[in-house]
């Protein structure tokens, strides 16, 4: 049952989402405000002295007398067109507002003026898509936070409970090395310059330094933490080299090698690509998460005892080590490779202080996680501190959570302890 | 922790008695069968050449000093690692396979092998153990569940279904390892130092509760322990076992010397510090000779 919830209530979250982007967050994209002085009554001379806008008048035409106006926001460059009807005696009977962009010309959004509540409402078809692809970073921000936050928060439980923080710590910086590397296979090999090849890359880097430190960790010779503490080191001071180098050879433009954004993210530089991909990470990390619960559960509490009974837990901790190197490939660039690793640790943390069922810890990961991201990016967009990276605000506002929580539960609310016969938990 | 000085070189089972029903395959009547198994830890030596056969409905108990190879033996019955050499069959099949199929082999683990602070139910913990018959993408059926319910009755902990792991006793959370491992309704049952940290009382219903059990489902039991007394008074058959064995038959025939080669300390040192209440030897080998114990056979002449 709680399989069917997670993979449901991941799948709704998901839509939710998506279909906040069309209609709840669907900005109405201002149109010139002149025309909001337009009134249905007027004439065709009072028309012609409230906007500075020609009219081409097509009334023998088409009927309908029009006005194009050119406009560029934030959103991109759009093409308004105001039709006017008249009555019998001249004057305006119904005002129509539409907007075309470039992509779609010729297939306006259609909609009334009600005047002088100016709005423009858009009609669903072929116009929803260029609106997605037009909103404002601020929206793609909080959708983006919103994925990002629930998947790694849903990863964060795993993380925790396994003891696995020092891991993840070591993947996302992994990450790091692995994108200076990405971007020079792409300088050297053309066909993979583009982003979809460095993310690829970025991936296999993190998920070869999980089975390397997995490795290590088996083969006795060298302690995991050792081995992680090496390849963490290694792979921020390989990056460092390596995109130095880069950014010194020859380019066909200008590169930017902005190691701040790098570590600490950028949410500004999203787009709508970016809000698709990682809604589609999330979607499918909750998917196999749904899935296989019981066998992540298993894994989790007991790898030896889930291998004894059938489990197949090499496909667990790979699906497990794939995942975390998954969602610090696609979400990197917003958070930060040095922030990443703090939003699959202290969700879990924080729940796993609440909560002592694995199925509330893992809900209360995600809304903590989500909690905590949306805030920050709300608090970063909206403010003064647009120009700050978002990651660090992200973690601040989690550890925030994290300190909070700790202290209701150690001065107010101790863990139970209720025995009915003497305990004896040495080990 | 005992400092094992080498034994003078022997050859595998010197001091046992080939004839011994362990020594010898009896074909179908056999549920475990370790054929020359060796296996080294990184150059280590920790197994060389054991071979035991184990008949259905048996109760062998494995014991031997810390670092002897037990826990060793025990992970390669059940597939977790693989002999460097020899062959192990389990109900007829590779451990894993046997291990795989599920209702054949349940296993009890030590219990400081899990994170009791982990956020899951008893209730949870023994459902977990049907999970070799479930569906990979399917969940538990009413059956499974049903499984749960009579599971934690033979344990007598049906009343603490829903109490999460962390909350329970050392005696109790062996019990919900047993359910776990009953659910399956295996025909072996292996356990892992299933009295450690558990006080005597504990260890007295624990005996009583393997014996119920073993009864009541007619299970074959293989225990490791370094209990001596928890092991002669709980099982019919005895393994001593420290990198070989050094004899494997009846607990009647279990000798003073036996004990001697095995832990490199006198009976009484054995005895004293493999009490309920130590878990580690720490003799040195000097002599602590108190007396006789009623269970072992006399010295050899």
């Amino acid at each position: 049952m709680i399989r069917r919830f997670i993979v449901i209530s991941g799948i709704t979250i998901m839509a939710l989402v998506v279909a906040a982007m069309a209609f709840l967050f669907n900005p109405r994209p201002e149109m010139p405000a002149e025309w909001k002085m337009l009134r249905l009554g007027m004439t065709r001379a009072e028309v012609i002295r409230t906007i500075p806008d020609t009219l081409q008048d097509l009334r023998a035409l088409k009927g309908r007398d029009v006005a194009v106006r050119q406009m560029t926001t934030a959103g991109g460059t759009f093409q308004w067109s105001l039709d006017f009807q008249y009555d019998d005696q001249e004057r305006v009977k119904s005002i129509w507002a539409r907007r075309m962009t470039d992509s779609l010309l010729g297939k306006p959004n259609l909609g009334p003026i009600d005047l002088p509540l100016a709005e423009v409402s858009n009609r669903k078809g072929s116009s929803m898509l260029d609106a997605l692809q037009h909103l404002d970073y601020r929206i793609y921000s909080l959708i983006i936070g919103v994925a990002i936050a629930a998947t790694c928060s849903l990863i964060s439980t795993f993380v925790v409970l396994r003891k696995m923080a020092l891991i993840s710590e070591g993947v996302s910086h992994a990450g790091f090395g692995g994108m200076a590397v990405a971007l020079l296979v792409g300088y050297y090999i053309p066909a993979l310059s583009n982003e979809l090849a460095v993310r690829v890359v970025t991936g296999l880097f993190c998920l070869g330094t999980a089975l390397l430190i997995g490795y290590f960790a088996r083969s006795r010779r060298v302690h995991e933490d050792s081995a992680i503490g090496i390849l963490l080191v290694a792979s921020v001071a390989l990056g460092n080299v390596l995109l130095h180098f880069y950014a010194s050879l020859p380019h066909d433009r200008p590169v930017r090698t902005d190691v701040e954004r790098l570590l600490f993210g950028d949410f500004a530089s999203v787009n709508f690509t970016d809000t698709v991909v990682s809604v589609c990470t999330a979607a499918v990390c909750f998917f196999i998460v749904g899935l296989l619960y019981w066998q992540f559960l298993y894994t989790t509490l007991d790898e030896e005892m889930a291998r004894v009974n059938g489990v197949n837990t090499r496909l667990i901790n790979l699906l497990l080590m794939t995942m975390i190197s998954l969602v610090i490939v696609v979400n990197v660039r917003m958070v930060g490779f040095l922030m990443i690793t703090a939003m699959t640790i202290i969700p879990g943390a924080t729940a796993n202080m609440i909560s002592r069922r694995f199925s509330g810890v893992l809900a209360l990961s995600v809304a903590v996680g989500i909690v905590g991201t949306v805030g920050a990016v709300v608090l970063v967009g909206n403010t003064a501190l647009e120009d700050y990276p978002s990651g660090p605000f992200i973690v601040l506002a989690l550890f925030g959570m994290f300190t909070a929580t700790w202290i209701v539960r150690h001065f107010y609310k101790p863990r139970p302890h209720v025995l009915s016969e003497p305990t004896d938990h040495s080990h | 922790m005992v400092t094992f000085t080498s034994l003078t070189p022997i050859g595998p089972h010197s001091h046992v008695d080939a004839g011994s029903d362990l020594a010898l395959h009896k074909g179908a009547e056999d549920v475990l069968c370790v054929s020359d198994v060796s296996f080294a830890y990184d150059h280590r030596v920790a197994l060389e050449h054991i071979t035991l056969h184990v008949k259905r409905g048996a109760t062998l108990g494995i014991i031997g000093p810390n670092g002897g190879g037990k826990s060793t033996l025990m992970k390669i019955m059940l597939g977790v690692l693989t002999p460097d050499s020899g062959s192990v069959t389990v109900l007829g099949r590779p451990p894993l396979e046997a291990c795989a199929a599920g209702g054949l082999v349940g296993y009890v683990p030590q219990r400081h092998a899990i994170d009791w602070s982990f956020p899951v139910t008893v209730r949870q913990v023994v459902l977990l153990g049907r999970i070799g018959r479930k569906k990979l993408f399917g969940g538990f059926t009413r059956e499974d569940r049903d499984g749960v319910v009579e599971a934690l009755a033979a344990v007598d902990m049906a009343d603490l279904a829903d109490r999460p792991i962390g909350d329970l006793s050392g005696g109790q959370q062996q019990r919900v390892f047993i359910a776990r491992a009953l659910i399956a309704k295996p025909k072996i049952l292996f356990l892992d130092e299933p009295t450690t940290g558990i006080d005597q009382h504990g260890q007295e219903q624990f005996a009583q509760l393997l014996q119920n059990l073993k009864n009541q489902f007619g299970l074959t039991l293989v225990m490791v322990s370094h209990d001596l007394r928890a092991v002669v008074a709980t099982c019919d058959r005895v393994a001593c076992l420290n990198k070989t064995l050094h004899y494997h038959d009846t607990p009647r025939s279990l000798s003073r010397e036996v004990l001697f080669k095995v832990f490199q300390c006198d009976l009484d040192a054995v005895l004293d510090q493999h009490g309920p209440d130590h878990d580690n030897c720490s003799c040195t080998g000097h002599d602590h000779s108190h007396g006789h114990t009623s269970f072992l056979a006399p010295p050899q002449k």
